[in-house]
């Protein structure tokens, strides 16, 4: 009888022992399925503030580049008034109506005296002989254009058979040329400044001048192609 | 994309202050026909249907175009075109266009250009703007005209079809 209620006892103990870990593993599972759902959220808060991020970044650029055009901008404004303003100057340098001028200027449409717009046409003049022979003095010679492109011009003028017309001296650097003319007379010097730019033979942009002391002397000015000739405004 | 934003706010800014292209005041549309052949050339030049065509077979000829300056005080020209044809199969048609000062003809500028081959299609040669010393001169365009070294009358000969300036 004892041994029986003992074993029964010893079944209870088991069952319960049982029923007990049950409970444990019960709430164990359920911890951490809790934890697994939990998850997500911080994932999906990290990945929205890294392209918060990356957007203010993009807007600071952008403000930053708004900010570099403006500034870019004024200096293009700044240049074009003191373009504007050095125009207007040089139509009245030196000039003795310069305030009366000055005021009828509205729109730069201003009637300068003929001596006025000789001093201003022999300014444009001197400021393009000396933008050009500038050119030539910091441009090198080209090995495998100047040499070829001086023979051309010279073989051509030769072919020509001109009378009266020599050339007294020819340069040609990277871009440029100069060739000088020394002329017989004033018929042939007008002739042949028609003829010159027409034996060139490449596509060319030109300036050409009569020397002041010695108007039978003349010199042309002849761009490489596809370089574009310095003129002055 | 920020390339793609930044080109355009710059195209956007220069429009909105005014950077627009400036459009000619004065053009002038002459016929090749007006073009005479100069003095030194020696030969004559054949016109038809407003072309001015050189037949001759074996020599080049020199032709000149006037040019009617119509703003007098202004110290440029805006632009220029001359449409020509070239039919020889080595030479080009050249034509120059020369701006000589009123008061001293021996200064001005030029810009010649050149066609590119043989062609029946009339080529259009292009002048960019063109400045001049003194407010008051006067442009020409010279032009060469390659032989026609087939002989076939008018049909292989090269020629001047006609000419625009822009003040």
């Amino acid at each position: 009888m004892k041994t029986k209620h003992a074993f029964s006892a010893a079944i209870i103990a088991s069952i319960c022992g049982l029923a007990i870990l049950w409970v444990v593993t019960i709430n164990s599972d359920s911890g951490s399925m809790k934890s697994t759902s939990l998850k997500p959220a911080p994932k999906e808060t990290r990945a929205n503030n890294s392209d918060l991020e990356l957007y203010r970044d993009e807007v600071s650029n952008l403000q930053q580049e708004i900010k570099s055009l403006q500034i870019q901008l004024n200096d293009l404004q700044q240049v074009s008034r003191i373009n504007q303003a050095e125009k207007i100057q040089l139509k009245h340098v030196n000039s003795e109506n310069y305030q009366e001028a000055t005021t009828s200027d509205t729109n730069q449409n201003v009637e300068l005296q003929p001596y006025q717009q000789k001093q201003l046409e022999q300014e444009r003049l001197t400021a393009q002989i000396n933008t050009l022979e500038q050119q030539l003095q910091y441009e090198d010679p080209d090995p495998g254009w100047s040499n070829w492109a001086q023979d051309q011009i010279l073989n051509n003028i030769s072919n020509k058979q001109y009378t009266g017309v020599n050339v007294v001296g020819n340069e040609c650097r990277s871009t440029l040329c100069r060739f000088q003319f020394q002329f017989d007379n004033a018929e042939i010097r007008d002739t042949a400044v028609e003829d010159i730019p027409i034996l060139v033979p490449w596509e060319s942009q030109g300036f050409f001048h009569a020397d002041e002391q010695d108007p039978l002397n003349l010199v042309f000015y002849i761009s490489r192609e596809g370089a574009q000739l310095a003129q002055v405004e | 994309m920020k390339k793609s934003i930044t080109t355009s706010s710059v195209v956007g800014l220069l429009f909105a202050f005014g950077l627009t292209p400036a459009f000619a005041v004065d053009a002038k549309i002459y016929a090749g026909t007006e073009c005479v052949e100069t003095y030194t050339s020696g030969h004559e030049a054949w016109y038809v249907h407003g072309r001015a065509l050189n037949t001759n077979i074996s020599t080049s000829i020199t032709m000149e175009c006037p040019v009617v300056k119509e703003i007098v005080g202004d110290t440029s020209l805006a632009s220029a075109h001359f449409y020509v044809t070239d039919l020889h199969p080595r030479q080009d048609v050249s034509c120059s266009l020369i701006t000589r000062d009123g008061a001293n003809p021996s200064t001005g500028y030029y810009t010649t250009r050149r066609s590119a081959g043989r062609s029946f299609t009339p080529q259009k040669l292009t002048y960019p703007a063109q400045r001049m010393i003194a407010n008051t001169g006067y442009t020409v365009f010279r032009c060469i005209l390659p032989p026609n070294i087939t002989g076939q009358m008018g049909y292989e000969s090269s020629g001047l079809v006609s000419y625009r300036v822009d003040e």
